[in-house]
């Protein structure tokens, strides 16, 4: 399988390169895994055809963290936790963390001139309180 | 433009072999070959062709399989502060 994986700041600059992307290759089809995550992961994924099949993956900075600590994560406990198996505690605190990502990065897209998405705010200090309990989940022992 | 081929353990979270080439993608993509052949029977190891622009680009999108041990929960905190900290500022 042949792929690209691009990093950018925030959802903004993600959704932009997105629509270059689909400008330049109007057949490919965008999976958008910011709104249905899998199993946490989220994501902006292009498939493009040129002529065979090419995912690009375009990535915030958080989403791209976030992924990183899932793939470390699974090395250790086993591939089925990045397909929701796994110990449930560190499933479990793997999900909160990326919902607490999801909110950071709204908060973000906030402040460089984005929509104030409230619930998303709120949803960060509320998150903010059980970090500590995340991170002792996810640190590997 | 450089390519790397690595081989790297899941199981110990390792980087048992790589191969950087540049601007020679041939060569890069027949040690690609190569090693999925020799690491056949040894399902945890990943055989994997990456290029960039950098080495030190593919240190940022493939941490994973460079540097394992950087990548922690604790990074994603300092991450979360960061990212809090500059909204406030």
């Amino acid at each position: 399988m042949a792929g690209a994986r691009i990093i950018v700041f925030d959802a903004g600059d993600q959704d932009q390169l997105v629509r270059d992307i689909a400008a330049g290759f109007p057949t490919s089809i965008i999976d958008d895994k910011r709104k249905s995550p899998m199993h946490g992961y989220r994501a902006v994924h292009v498939i493009v055809s040129h002529p065979l099949p090419y995912e690009i993956q375009v990535r915030t900075t958080l989403e791209h963290a976030w992924a990183q600590l899932s793939e470390r994560l699974a090395d250790h406990y086993g591939f089925e936790l990045k397909y929701g198996g796994g110990p449930t505690s560190v499933r479990d605190a793997l999900l909160a963390f990326s919902d607490f990502f999801a909110a950071l990065g709204a908060l973000v897209a906030d402040g460089r001139g984005g929509v104030l998405n409230e619930q998303a705010a709120q949803n960060a200090q509320v998150m903010l309180t059980r970090l500590p309990e995340i991170l002792e989940a996810l640190e590997i022992k | 433009m450089i390519d790397v081929v690595v081989a790297y353990d899941r199981a110990s979270a390792r980087l048992l072999e790589q191969h950087v080439y540049t601007s020679d993608a041939p060569s890069a993509f027949a040690k690609r070959l190569e090693l999925e052949l020799a690491y056949r029977e040894r399902p945890d190891v990943e055989v994997v062709l990456l290029s960039a622009a950098t080495y030190e680009d593919l240190k940022v999108s493939h941490a994973r399989y460079f540097d394992p041990q950087s990548i922690s929960a604790s990074q994603l905190e300092a991450l979360s502060h960061e990212v809090l900290k500059r909204r406030a500022s």
